[in-house]
């Protein structure tokens, strides 16, 4: 059996934990710039608050409901995950992250054990350990697990836990689950079982898949099986699929200055240069995008990015800096108001998987090396801005709107909780 | 008298050597020259990583059993809270530092400071042991000034 664990509303579960008084209170998380709403709790939600939404567009309900307001704190969240998933894999051998907030597990059928009660002690030491509420859906395929995960978060009176362990509630679960619900269907092929008068999980996987004919492609058919009850996905315990490197922003002002750009290209450069290095990993290649506001119909649009390919792989700040600023400066022009612009890391090798070219010379390389790890060791030291590398002369600091943002509680000793003995 | 100072890295953990002999007066056992073993408080001190959390005191409820404003205290969430435990508890949504005494259908939250009453928590308060005291890291010596 197959389990998937979910985190509830996991950055508002995170700032709760260091702050009580946020229990039973409408609480939102602002995306990255304070722009958008992106985790909001239960509270906030029956409200109304949709996720997405922009902030300024929703500050006088904020006002109105009392509504506590969170610039994304993704050091304290990033930290909290990891807790919670280092607690999940000391439970159960078989786990795989599958997201920030998100493992999948996979149950021994040995166990004589009901699978709920297994599941609902799993649930209660998450919480107690790490403060975080999760979710846990069992089921005979990690599809399944996906959509009894669903109904354990959904629907209070399953406690936390919904197992789908009989055909009759296999039958009820898919009858009550629309297919753009399903794990691994998306919006262009709901569109198209739509069109053929498919809207339920359970007309999609009643209908024999071969009459899909050019509308399924493989993975599809996988999911076809997974909710026909003939486990096709298995655990992935080994990380082979590393998620896309990116770091890009919204600007909090338009940009139209070349040299403020690059400045945002290099602090982009060296985060990226830095999670590849946690990653023991090296880009293949790169692609730098700017564009314009599209939401500003007023304002003449411009998207343009460039792909570049390393002459070797590298994760050395100074070399993906300056192909970074070279790609950006070949796709800059003048009289536009930026908005957003990133870097996409979009190839990585391992870091001892690297075919040097023929003229590359080691001691070059050994230099580069030492002087990263110099830049890398600057930008870890607390209590410090972050140190930003050659062009950049403005801080991480004026890039970023981050008007609400909370304490890193578990990782800067400076910032950890308060105990109050006043009482 | 020529001291060499060297200044030191702490941006990392830092193991300090220690003879398994221990510490004896008078001639050095020719063993001390296999140390092999290192003290590093993360080890020592939190046996459950993932579930450890730090907190800063702040006020003098507690202050008789030597705990102080300014004190650290290291929170173990994995543990259940026993009688009499030392615990960080949240009482209608505030964090609070006590000795725990649980009775049937409510709990008192002892402080040690004749200043203060014990507090009783009923099912009408919001209450939750937040995690249970392992150790109060204290500083004795201030810095100059």
């Amino acid at each position: 059996m197959f389990g998937l664990i979910d985190c509830n509303n996991f950055f508002v579960s995170c700032e709760r934990v260091f702050n009580p008084s946020l229990l039973n209170r409408p609480v939102i998380v602002l995306s990255n710039n304070d722009g958008c709403v992106v985790a909001m709790s239960d509270e906030a939600k029956s409200i109304g608050i949709k996720r997405g939404i922009p902030y300024f567009k929703i500050k006088d309900v904020v006002l109105k409901h009392h509504i506590a307001v969170f610039s994304s704190n993704y050091k304290l969240y990033g930290d909290m995950s990891s807790r919670v998933m280092a607690t999940i894999s000391a439970l159960i051998k078989d786990a795989e992250i599958y997201s920030i907030d998100e493992a999948f597990v996979k149950f021994d059928f040995s166990n004589d054990e009901k699978l709920e009660n297994i599941g609902r002690n799993i649930i209660r030491i998450i919480r107690r350990n790490t403060g975080i509420p999760v979710s846990l859906g069992i089921a005979s395929t990690k599809t399944l697990a996906k959509i009894a995960a669903h109904f354990a978060k959904k629907h209070s009176a399953y406690n936390g836990v919904c197992v789908i362990d009989s055909e009759e509630k296999r039958i009820k679960a898919l009858t009550v689950t629309e297919v753009d619900n399903i794990w691994g269907i998306g919006r262009k092929l709901t569109n198209n079982l739509h069109r053929i008068g498919v809207y339920n999980a359970i007309d999609f996987c009643n209908k024999p898949y071969q009459s899909y004919y050019g509308i399924l492609n493989a993975a599809n058919i996988k999911t076809w099986f997974e909710l026909n009850n003939k486990s096709c996905i298995n655990i992935d315990t080994v990380n082979t699929s590393r998620k896309q490197l990116c770091s890009s922003r919204s600007f909090s002002e338009s940009i139209n200055d070349l040299n403020l750009l690059i400045n945002a290209i290099s602090i982009f450069a060296e985060s990226i240069c830095r999670k590849l290095k946690e990653q023991c990993c090296c880009a293949v290649s790169l692609s730098v995008f700017i564009y314009t506001n599209a939401f500003d119909h007023k304002q003449a649009q411009y998207y343009n990015s460039s792909h570049v390919k390393l002459e070797e792989p590298t994760s050395d700040v100074i070399t993906i800096t300056s192909v970074a600023i070279n790609a950006l400066k070949s796709i800059f022009r003048e009289n536009f108001d930026y908005k957003k612009a990133g870097i996409i890391i979009t190839e990585v090798v391992d870091e001892n998987n690297i075919q040097r070219t023929l003229f590359s010379s080691t001691t070059k390389l050994e230099k580069k090396q030492s002087l990263m790890n110099v830049i890398h060791k600057l930008n870890q030291k607390p209590n410090t801005v972050d140190s930003v590398h050659l062009a950049s002369a403005l801080t991480k600091k004026n890039l970023i709107k981050q008007k609400h943002l909370s304490r890193q509680f578990t990782t800067r000793f400076d910032d950890i909780i308060e105990i109050n003995c006043n009482q | 008298m020529n001291i060499k100072l060297f200044h030191s890295e702490i941006s990392v953990s830092q193991p300090l050597p220690y003879a398994i002999e221990g510490i004896q007066a008078g001639f050095p056992s020719p063993a001390q020259e296999c140390i092999s073993e290192y003290i590093d408080l993360n080890q020592e001190l939190i046996e459950h990583p993932t579930a450890t959390f730090y907190g800063r005191v702040s006020g003098d409820s507690m202050i008789d059993e030597g705990i102080c404003e300014g004190d650290i205290i290291v929170i173990d969430r994995s543990l259940e809270p026993r009688n009499k435990d030392l615990a960080v508890c949240c009482v209608d949504g505030d964090f609070t530092l006590k000795r725990i005494v649980i009775e049937p259908e409510k709990a008192w939250l002892i402080p040690a400071n004749e200043k203060f009453d014990p507090i009783l928590v009923t099912q009408d308060n919001r209450f939750i042991v937040w995690g249970v005291v392992t150790y109060v890291i204290k500083k004795y010596r201030r810095p100059r000034r």
